[in-house]
């Protein structure tokens, strides 16, 4: 395991999600380092995706906070949490369908450029001008995710895990700080999950803080450095891989009383 | 195909932009070149539609009454204060713009047919101020005695907008020009928001789009057009009624867009001239008319989804490019 200084990135403190009567996040606090890969695990219910939507502001916490970048960021709306550098992939693969691939990557680089209908009327020379330097960026976002030769496809005709590696791509695209991904080997193969891990790691290398949930032991186990558990919306467990693995409570959340030592 | 080729839509546009300009000159009746320019009238609401619609998958019910307070700021400029057409313009463009705001604000926060049913309720109120407005509006009686553009006087020459003629030309350079702007949406960064949002808003906001600012302004952009739209129609038809406004307008004009094809340019124009030379003939047979109109446009539907604009270029592709693949 790569230490790399402890920087912190996010800090989560005594975040609540309330449903009605249902509590959906119970006082989670944890934080997450700059450069690490979190695993985020938990069985099915636990609320990890809930988890996921209220550091992207798609939902507001009920209490707590939540620091981003040395900034509190609770309760910004999502697009302002995605230009401060919070990108996500979502846990059913969502891209845009319809559109070529490069259109795809391409709206993940137009958010941080001018995009006004006045621009596109009355500065048209301009916008053309800076057209070259974003498509370069969205070349680059392409060949990371290693789709150039099918850039010109609509993203609707790729494979299950091509279409994974574009919502990866798109995220990618926004150049976050932080890259949370929502079950991104969901659906696939053996085969394409390890291609799918390796480019995650490749993410990293490039100094981007990952937060992952996943339901694949075998794969947290070997990407994350650590680990925090979450059954009920309370973290019951966090730790290294190693540790948690041996963590009776997190043994009971998944595998049920009669199992835990 | 190894020679250089133009393409087919280059071609059509070219033959259509020709006819267009002749259109006067082939005119053999007055009541041709009247409906010549209806059509492009109804093509400019047609084009507003498509903007807010076709690129951004907003469907406003709106636009009818976005198009008659443009038609009404003009009409009561004119008639009341003796403004003339050409400062009136822009003044009723500025109008719509406003009330485009005030209604896409609050209607753009709602999704799908949320968004529809609350348009269409703010064209239902903006009639009935219309109608209750009238010492302004004139109230059910309506507004007659609307000038048209006249002339513009200027130091060498002065362009007279008096004849039929020449308000045919007048509507259709702003049409071309509207056309342009549509087109520079279409090609721009914001088309390509507008058309990630019409698919997916939830992940255009996760990568940081603003998606309401985006469609908000798209929404004034349609709004002020529609309004315009709504002044060369009060120029040109010298009467207003509250029905003009009424969201009857808007719902011909998404059935003229959905004709021609959604989100196309030349869609905003086929729908138009298909339906409305559909329901001119059809003058003839009362009794049967609406049926008839009902049903040429369920057929239409069913066997061009995409409309005339789909339909087209399917045709084009079976008839000439079939031997243009295999080679």
């Amino acid at each position: 395991m790569v230490l790399r200084g402890k920087d912190v990135l996010l800090t989560v403190r005594n975040l609540v999600k309330e449903f009605g009567g249902l509590r959906a996040i119970n006082n989670l606090s944890f934080e997450v380092n700059k450069g690490e890969i979190l695993g985020i695990i938990g069985p099915n219910g636990a609320g990890k995706s809930t988890l996921f939507n209220l550091l992207t502001g798609v939902l507001s916490p009920t209490r707590g906070e939540i620091i981003f970048d040395e900034k509190f960021v609770t309760g910004l709306s999502t697009h302002v949490l995605a230009q401060r550098g919070i990108a996500r992939t979502f846990q059913t693969t969502r891209i845009f369908m319809d559109q070529t691939v490069l259109n795809n990557v391409m709206i993940g680089v137009v958010p941080k450029t001018k995009h006004s209908v006045w621009n596109a009327i009355m500065n048209r020379r301009k916008m053309k001008r800076e057209e070259d330097g974003l498509l370069k960026r969205c070349e680059g976002v392409i060949r990371f995710i290693e789709l150039e030769e099918k850039a010109g496809r609509f993203a609707g005709e790729l494979g299950q895990e091509e279409q994974k590696r574009l919502a990866i791509g798109i995220a990618m695209a926004t150049e976050p700080k932080l890259l949370l991904l929502d079950e991104p080997t969901g659906g696939i193969n053996i085969e394409e999950i390890n291609h799918l891990m390796g480019i995650i790691r490749k993410i990293w290398s490039n100094g981007i803080t990952i937060c992952l949930i996943e339901h694949k032991m075998k794969m947290v186990m070997e990407l994350c450095e650590r680990i925090v558990v979450l059954n009920y919306g309370t973290k019951i467990a966090e730790g290294a891989p190693q540790e948690v693995r041996l963590n009776e409570a997190a043994i009971k959340a998944y595998l049920g009383e009669e199992y835990a030592a | 195909m190894t020679r250089a080729s133009v393409s087919p839509k280059f071609l059509f546009s070219i033959v259509g932009m020709v006819f267009l300009i002749i259109v006067p000159e082939i005119a053999t009746t007055g009541f041709f070149l009247h409906m010549a320019t209806v059509i492009l009238l109804w093509t400019i609401l047609c084009l507003s539609l498509n903007v807010i619609f076709g690129y951004g998958g907003q469907l406003s019910l709106a636009h009818g009454g976005l198009f008659g307070v443009g038609a009404y700021v003009y009409g009561v400029l004119a008639t009341k204060l003796g403004i003339h057409f050409w400062l009136a313009f822009p003044a009723a463009g500025i109008v719509t713009g406003i009330v485009g705001l005030l209604i896409g604000i609050p209607s753009l926060r709602l999704k799908g047919p949320y968004f529809v049913i609350v348009t269409l309720g703010f064209n239902i109120i903006l009639v009935a101020i219309i109608r209750n407005l009238t010492s302004l509006t004139g109230g059910v009686n309506g507004l007659v005695g609307i000038p048209g553009p006249g002339i513009i006087p200027g130091p060498f020459f002065a362009l007279d907008f008096n004849s039929k003629t020449s308000q045919y030309y007048l509507i259709l350079f702003f049409l071309l020009v509207f056309w342009l702007v549509m087109y520079f949406i279409r090609d721009s960064r914001i088309g390509k928001c507008l058309a990630a949002i019409k698919e997916d808003e939830d992940l255009c906001q996760s990568v940081g789009i603003n998606t309401m600012w985006v469609k908000v302004q798209t929404f004034l952009l349609s709004s002020i057009l529609a309004g315009l739209g709504g002044v060369l129609y009060a120029s040109y038809i010298g009467v207003l009624a509250p029905d003009d406004a009424s969201f009857h307008v808007g719902f011909d004009a998404l059935v003229y867009l959905t004709v021609g094809g959604i989100g196309s340019v030349v869609g905003t124009i086929l729908g138009p001239v298909v339906m409305i030379l559909i329901s001119e003939f059809l003058q003839a047979f009362v009794e049967i008319r609406l049926f008839i109109n009902g049903l040429a446009l369920v057929i239409l539907i069913i066997f061009m989804p995409q409309g005339l604009r789909g339909g087209v270029a399917y045709l084009w592709k079976r008839l000439f490019q079939t031997r243009g693949n295999a080679t």
